[in-house]
């Protein structure tokens, strides 16, 4: 078996990195794929909150590296997917306790026995970047649509473009808020991808179950109810290949809005009717 | 520094965690503080060991230990051996008045009080157990109360027995040497500052933090660990295998807790994310029991 490596990065921080390693990992998981979640951000490790798994972690990354453990050891298994696994980072050392020809090694070494790699990318584009990039053939960018991530996210498309390893990356806008396009104070996703002009794979809503989620150790990718959590299953789904349209983040969400979306499209079709009969 | 000599009566105390605490208590009045401190010590025995670290203790709130007062003759020894003054007890501070001085009615009463204090000294000395003192700091024995505690921590190392089972190759905590080493119990360092994520504390012997752990920091130690604040990290007593290691803390809320080889880890969803600092504290310890990590509420 020969999985592919993904890495998940963004350049700036705060977009949403970890929380779609999670969320990616737990949804590729559920669809029956063997997934394994490494996280590179030694020193301010965070994945493993959001995974619920804070109190399982004995060995890290780094006790694989300087081998007073097997790899196999390290790996902490998700409390209700078995096929999910996490490689923790060291919340006690820095980035310089690994180098990219390890991670490299080390994820060669999991591509044997899983069909997807996820590797959560730290913040800026010194070594913990060089790092999490070098063992990747995939790469998705995280961005949302602000102009400092979106800058941030251009100058790691250029990093990673230059990388022969990296076969393909793909854009992933997240934190979008319909309400504030549709009155011109947020830039829209098709802006975005102009801008960046990257494959689009995926575009996540702003979604206060999100916070809640973090805080509760369990991705929203669980909560079938939430529509981040929708968006992150068919980004899932698009990363084993199939292809599944882009979700409609402007549903209504309460009884009103339902209502006073209903009435619209009416009114605007009975526009169109009244402009036809002229 | 001020000159005047503040004095802390420690004679009423019977082991060293007493002293330990009894002295970091006296510094809470900010006017122990950058002085020069005698100390009553009475008939207690201190080693080398344990006096340096008194006399870090007391150096870590800018003061300075300038004279013991004590009738034992090993610790005599060991602080006229580190300059420290020493001044046998002197018995006639108490000052029993004289009986002629007084009044018939009150001298009658006075004396005879002093004398059962006296004789209730003699007995207690060779049980000291009696005191109020020492039976605050024994856990208390198995009962139903305290099972409900353990119930939640030994479920989590019952947990972990599943996991074991199914990663058959795994042995989850080898301990680091065959032979255990017991650390010398007396051997001990204070840390007077709040543990912070990714700092590690290692110590090849015990270790004693005044304030609180928080998550993502670890703590090592060959002998005990105690936290007098909260406890929310990693915590490893007995590092180099000693299984009659102990964790103590005013609130237990650790992450993980290993003592020699065991290992336990905190129950999911038990996690309390913003904790309150000022709620009540309920003091626990955690010892090996049978191959599994109990924890013991401290009244």
């Amino acid at each position: 078996m020969t999985g592919s490596v993904i890495v998940i990065t963004s350049g700036k921080g705060g977009v949403g990195k970890t929380t779609t390693s999670a969320n990616i990992g737990t949804a590729l998981a559920k669809d029956g794929n063997k997934v394994v979640l490494i996280d590179t951000d030694i020193g301010l490790r965070n994945l493993d909150l959001l995974l619920g798994l804070e109190n399982r972690i004995v060995y890290t990354i780094v006790d694989v590296v300087e081998e007073r453990c097997k790899l196999k050891q390290a790996l902490v298994k998700d409390k209700k997917n078995p096929n999910l696994c996490l490689l923790a980072a060291a919340q006690t050392r820095d980035k310089s306790a690994v180098t990219a020809e390890q991670l490299k090694e080390i994820c060669d070494t999991l591509k044997e026995d899983f069909d997807y790699i996820l590797v959560d990318c730290p913040a800026g584009i010194e070594q913990g970047f060089q790092n999490a990039v070098a063992g990747a053939n995939e790469a998705i960018v995280v961005t949302t649509p602000e102009m400092s991530a979106i800058r941030d996210a251009d100058r790691i498309i250029g990093l990673l473009e230059a990388k022969e390893e990296v076969q393909r990356y793909r854009l992933l806008v997240n934190r979008v808020r319909p309400n504030l396009i549709k009155t011109n104070d947020m830039m829209s996703v098709d802006d975005v991808v102009e801008i960046l002009s990257c494959d689009l794979i995926g575009i996540i809503p702003e979604d206060t179950g999100v916070i809640t989620s973090t805080n509760k150790g369990e991705p929203i990718v669980n909560d079938e109810n939430s529509l981040a959590g929708q968006a992150y299953m068919n980004v899932a789904k698009r990363i084993q290949g199939e292809e599944v349209p882009f979700l409609d983040i402007d549903q209504p969400r309460t009884f009103i809005e339902k209502v006073k979306k209903f009435f619209s499209k009416k009114v605007k079709a009975l526009f169109k009717e009244s402009e036809g009969i002229k | 520094m001020n000159t005047e000599l503040f004095v802390i009566d420690l004679s009423a105390c019977g082991n060293t965690g007493e002293i330990i605490t009894s002295v970091s208590s006296a510094f809470e009045v900010p006017m122990a503080r950058e002085r020069k401190i005698g100390l009553k010590l009475s008939n207690i025995a201190l080693n080398q060991a344990q006096m340096l670290s008194i006399q870090s203790l007391i150096a870590s709130y800018a003061s300075e230990l300038r004279f013991v007062e004590t009738s034992n003759e090993t610790t005599k020894d060991i602080c006229e051996n580190m300059g420290i003054e020493v001044q046998s007890p002197k018995y006639s501070e108490p000052a029993i008045p004289a009986q002629e001085d007084f009044s018939f009615e009150i001298t009658k009463e006075a004396p005879k009080e002093q004398e059962n204090k006296i004789q209730e000294n003699e007995n207690q000395n060779p049980e000291p157990k009696k005191e109020e003192g020492f039976e605050e700091f024994k856990p208390i024995e198995l009962n139903e109360e305290n099972l409900q505690t353990m119930d939640t921590y030994k479920k989590a190392y019952d947990e972990n027995e599943e996991e074991k089972q199914t990663w058959e190759e795994v042995d989850y905590y080898a301990p680091p040497t065959d032979e255990p080493v017991i650390v010398d119990s007396k051997q001990t360092i204070y840390v007077n500052q709040t543990l912070r994520s990714g700092q590690v504390l290692e110590f090849d012997g015990n270790i004693v933090i005044i304030g609180d752990c928080h998550p993502g920091s670890e703590i090592k130690a060959a002998g005990d660990i105690t936290v007098w604040g909260v406890l929310g990290s990693i915590a490893h007593a007995g590092s180099k295998g000693n299984r009659d290691a102990k964790i103590r803390a005013l609130k237990m809320n650790a992450v993980q807790l290993r003592i020699a080889n065991c290992y336990s880890r905190r129950p999911d969803g038990t996690n309390i994310p913003y904790i309150i600092k000022s709620s009540v504290f309920t003091p626990e310890e955690a010892r090996i029991v049978d191959d599994s990590i109990v924890l013991f509420k401290i009244n």
